[in-house]
């Protein structure tokens, strides 16, 4: 089962390619309002649940696609962890 | 890096340090000062319902101590004023507000509220549960036709639709997942919350917002926001005016390419009130501590489609995310990267289009499903699906920093133009009366079309690109993000940028004495921006809708949120006493009636006016004037004897220096046009041998006269008059065309029309020994504001041979709410008509040649 420090650098690193390219790595920390800043929005957060279900292999629920739970890099780690 | 890091740790450790009891109070104080400031501009300058400019400052007041109550004391406050927000509202009528009226209304409103709430939280199945709403919300639907409750509840249904259509599916979606039964102060004030009672139109908010963003900031960060948010819709609003007053044209109007993109512009402009009315709203809840997030936030500046979509209501589209499109593109996940986001737009879209007319439903008491709701939804629906799968292909343009590229810059701009002239004309259409009106617009297309619609599109894009440059500089500023832990002199800068100078500038501009120092043309400006009136287009809209409920343009628009009259409130068309004749009159008044409509005691004598009985035979001793005019001159909202006409008749019968009794006869109808007095003065009024012909214009009469005349030759009225059948003929008028494309091709005839009208009145007058007086009577709302028209009007009616007397100003600076019947109805009260009488003898006594002044008697 890979550590949520694993999940989060995953995470991280598919926003940072798929969604902010060119950005600094830095700027983009555990904090950072994703869907509240529009970095994620629901054409977005839709394939990144996608790759997180496929990546490691769990399954959400439609209404856990929100900002209560997708705010955040620390948000999604601690959503996509408690699935595994 | 370990510096700033160190910095940045000392920054938020003083941000979360509490601040001493001082800096607390300086900083309301501040708070304080804003909030008046911005309330005294918005109430200066009238905006919307008179309930909420009444009720602005006791807000403001609630702000206050809602902030220096603890903080569990906070959320059952707002509550309770939003109740009593409710009450009031309900509770306020012509005669002010009455108590039991309120109560008779808002207990079945609070009764059946707590009911829909209580079956979210039924302890069975979610199914079962969402059925029960179903068939509850059904029920009220089915009652909201007026037919189970007899209309008594007339006044309760929009109320609560606006509290729980929409915020009802997303509570018992919400409330399913939640772990916790949320506190019952909670779910009322999200239900009830206190702007939404004076604002219906604002049925949309997250529950998951709404209670995640209560003081989850500094309190001061949020109602800074909200303040400035408040000041913005204030600015939106007076916005709102200029497009109102001086750029909104209708359909009929549109006559040339200049024209036209008037039309199509200011139709997707006239948003601004919308997006006002939600600044000020969005703002309201802040100060109370809700930390919504920000709406209608630079949506004519869009860059894409789906730019524009999550721009224009964020709170709609959340809604639409949450319930529709989240459900069905996270059902279709894995099967592609496009076909879930496609689909699901076409769900939330499929959604809009119809919940948009059950939102009419609901507000208005009727569906309304047009071929313009259907074109414009699909058409956006379609754009915003295609720019999404691109989205999801190609990527979109997204940064963590504020830093300014001038690649991306230059594309944005080009794809704000592409929005902003797309997004025009999809309004434009949405707005117009019907898609055959809309298209046949198009025939006025030509090179200054063009000429202008590039000039538009260059003035969007320079406003996009300084939006763009200086957003770093602006930083925070402009979306009232003040830094935490902002010290004093840091708030007060923000604060005087963005409140106090725009909003004591708007104050100030409103000021009467400034009026008395501008010309002529600034002060028309000025005080248009102070009108809640309507415009010269919606006052002829307001005419035909009270007449005939017909070519209302802007009622297209669910977002029109006009003053509604009761449901008991009869049109003068729908009054008992209204008879079709057949000639040129269209309708006259039945003879010898009496009814009460509208609480007003309304009689005919036996000739079909409305006046008290008069011989067919003028007796010797007798100086008769017949009058001629429209509802005004009739007496619409006054009681018998209570007309200006009755009124100088009265108090002026023995004036004449000659010893004749003045009889000043009645001739007026509702909704009469110059074709229509031409009609009356022939089959009626000459018959009773006048001395005078007095003839009563208003503004608006060269355009009555073309919307008249093309429903005359549209139920094919034989037209007596040549110069009638003549224009008949040039404007190329046949049966099979519509009233208003007749009303179109009949534009450029207006004042031929007019002219012709009135100099085949002299002429009738005047072969009849009759002396031919024209007076311009200006109606409450529109005051001095509309001067061209009149200008126009009185040159034609001296052209023709009348003597003309401008009784422009005879309101002075009186309120017009003093002066009409109603907030709905803007005819003029009992009092207003006194004034007019006063006006209309000082007029009479003022040219000899009326044969009322000593001066007279000597000639």
């Amino acid at each position: 089962m890979p550590s949520p420090e694993d999940v989060k650098a995953t995470i991280k690193t598919y926003i940072l390619e798929e969604f902010l390219p060119g950005e600094d790595p830095d700027e983009l920390t555990d904090s950072v309002e994703l869907m509240t800043m529009g970095i994620l929005d629901s054409i977005s957060v839709m394939q990144l649940v996608s790759f997180v279900e496929e990546k490691f292999d769990c399954s959400f629920d439609a209404h856990e696609l929100s900002v209560d739970h997708m705010n955040t890099l620390e948000d999604i780690t601690k959503l996509v962890t408690s699935k595994l | 890096m370990a510096g700033k890091l160190a910095q940045a740790k000392a920054a938020a450790a003083k941000a979360a340090a509490p601040k001493p009891l001082s800096e607390q109070l300086l900083e309301m104080s501040l708070v304080v000062a804003q909030l008046a400031v911005v309330i005294a501009a918005a109430t200066r300058y009238r905006f919307e319902s008179p309930a909420f400019q009444k009720s602005l400052p006791w807000i403001g007041v609630a702000v206050v101590a809602h902030h220096f109550l603890p903080q569990r004391y906070r959320m059952p406050f707002f509550t309770t004023i939003s109740m009593v927000s409710v009450v009031y509202v309900l509770g306020i009528g012509p005669a002010g507000f009455d108590i039991a009226s309120a109560l008779k209304q808002a207990a079945p409103l609070i009764g059946m509220g707590l009911f829909l709430i209580a079956l979210c939280h039924l302890p069975i199945a979610y199914g079962v549960r969402v059925a029960l709403l179903f068939a509850t919300g059904g029920f009220f639907m089915y009652a909201r036709g007026g037919t189970v409750f007899d209309g008594a509840l007339a006044s309760v249904w929009p109320l609560l639709a606006a509290f729980f259509m929409f915020r009802l599916v997303i509570y018992a979606y919400d409330i399913q997942h939640e772990k916790k039964r949320p506190p019952i102060a909670q779910t009322l004030a999200y239900f009830f919350m206190l702007p939404n009672a004076f604002f219906p139109f604002f049925p949309v908010v997250d529950w998951k917002n709404f209670g995640r963003g209560y003081y989850n900031d500094d309190a001061l960060r949020i109602y800074q926001r909200g303040l400035q948010w408040m000041a913005r819709g204030v600015m939106h609003l007076v916005f709102y005016r200029i497009v109102y007053y001086h750029f909104y044209i209708d359909t009929a109007q549109v006559a040339d390419g200049a024209s036209l993109l008037k039309y199509i512009v200011a139709n997707y402009a006239m948003y601004l009130r919308v997006s006002g009315q939600f600044h000020m709203i969005v703002g309201l809840l802040l100060l109370f501590g809700f930390n919504l997030p920000a709406t209608n936030n630079h949506y004519f500046l869009a860059e894409s489609f789906t730019d524009y979509w999550r721009r224009v209501n964020i709170y709609w589209k959340d809604f639409m995310v949450k319930i529709f499109y989240t459900p069905v593109a996270f059902r279709l996940r894995g099967r592609g990267a496009i076909l879930p986001v496609v689909l699901g737009s076409a769900a939330a879209f499929v959604a809009t289009w119809f919940l948009h007319a059950y939102q009419s439903y609901w507000l208005r008491g009727g569906m309304h499903f047009s071929a313009q709701d259907s074109i414009f939804w699909t058409i956006l629906g379609v754009l915003v699906m295609v720019n999404a799968a691109w989205e999801v292909r190609k990527g979109r343009r997204r940064s963590l920093s504020k830093k300014v590229d001038w690649r991306d810059t230059v594309s944005s701009t080009l794809g704000t133009m592409v929005v902003f002239a797309t997004m025009s004309l999809l309004w434009s259409l949405w707005s117009s009366p019907g898609v055959s009106e809309w298209l046949a617009m198009w025939q006025h297309v030509d090179a200054t079309f063009f000429g202008y619609a590039v000039l538009t599109l260059l003035i969007v894009g320079a406003v996009k690109v300084t939006v763009t440059v200086t957003a770093p500089w602006r930083g925070g500023l402009i979306y009232g993000n003040t830094p935490k832990g902002a010290n004093i002199r840091q708030l007060a800068t923000v604060a005087v940028i963005t409140v106090f100078i725009p909003m004591t500038l708007i104050y100030v501009l409103g000021d009467q004495r400034v009026h008395r120092r501008v010309d002529a043309k600034t002060k028309f400006i000025l005080k248009s921006l102070k009108s809640n009136q309507p415009n010269t287009s919606n006052l002829r809209s307001m005419e035909r809708g009270y007449y005939e409920n017909l070519f209302d343009a802007s009622s297209s628009n669910f977002l029109d949120s006009g003053i509604q009259a009761p449901p008991d409130w009869v049109d003068f068309p729908d009054m008992p006493l209204v008879e079709l004749t057949g000639d040129g009159r269209y309708w006259t008044l039945t003879a010898s009636r009496s009814e009460v409509i509208n609480g007003y005691d309304f009689s005919t004598n036996a000739f079909g006016m409305r006046d008290k009985e008069y011989t067919l035979e003028k007796p010797d001793d007798v100086y008769r004037v017949a009058m001629l005019g429209s509802s005004h001159l009739m007496g619409w909202g006054v009681n018998d004897g209570e007309t200006f006409g009755a009124i100088i008749e009265e108090r002026h019968a023995n004036e004449r220096p000659d010893g004749k009794r003045i009889e000043m006869l009645n001739f007026g109808v509702g909704g009469y046009s110059p074709v229509c007095q031409l009609a009356v003065l022939r089959e009626k009024a000459l018959e009773m041998k006048p001395d005078a012909i007095y003839y009563i214009a208003h503004a608006v009469d060269g355009a009555l006269a073309i919307e008249r005349f093309a429903r005359l030759v549209q139920h094919q009225i034989p037209l007596e008059d040549p110069f009638l059948n003549d224009i008949v003929e040039r404007a190329g008028l046949t049966t099979s065309m519509s009233q208003l494309a007749m009303q179109r091709e009949l534009l450029p005839f207006a004042e031929e029309l007019v002219l012709g009208s009135y100099k085949k009145i002299v002429e009738l007058a005047s072969d009849a020994g009759a002396l031919p007086v024209w007076i311009y009577m200006p109606r409450v709302p529109e005051r001095d504001l509309h001067r061209e028209p009149i200008e126009k009007l009185i040159a034609a009616a001296k052209e023709a041979g009348f003597i003309t007397f401008d009784l422009s100003g005879l309101f002075g600076d009186t309120e017009v709410d003093d002066m009409v019947m109603s907030q709905w109805d803007m005819h003029p009260n009992a009092p207003g008509h006194a004034m007019m009488a006063d006006a209309t003898i000082e007029a009479m006594r003022s040219d000899p040649r009326l044969g009322f002044s000593k001066e007279s008697e000597a000639r």
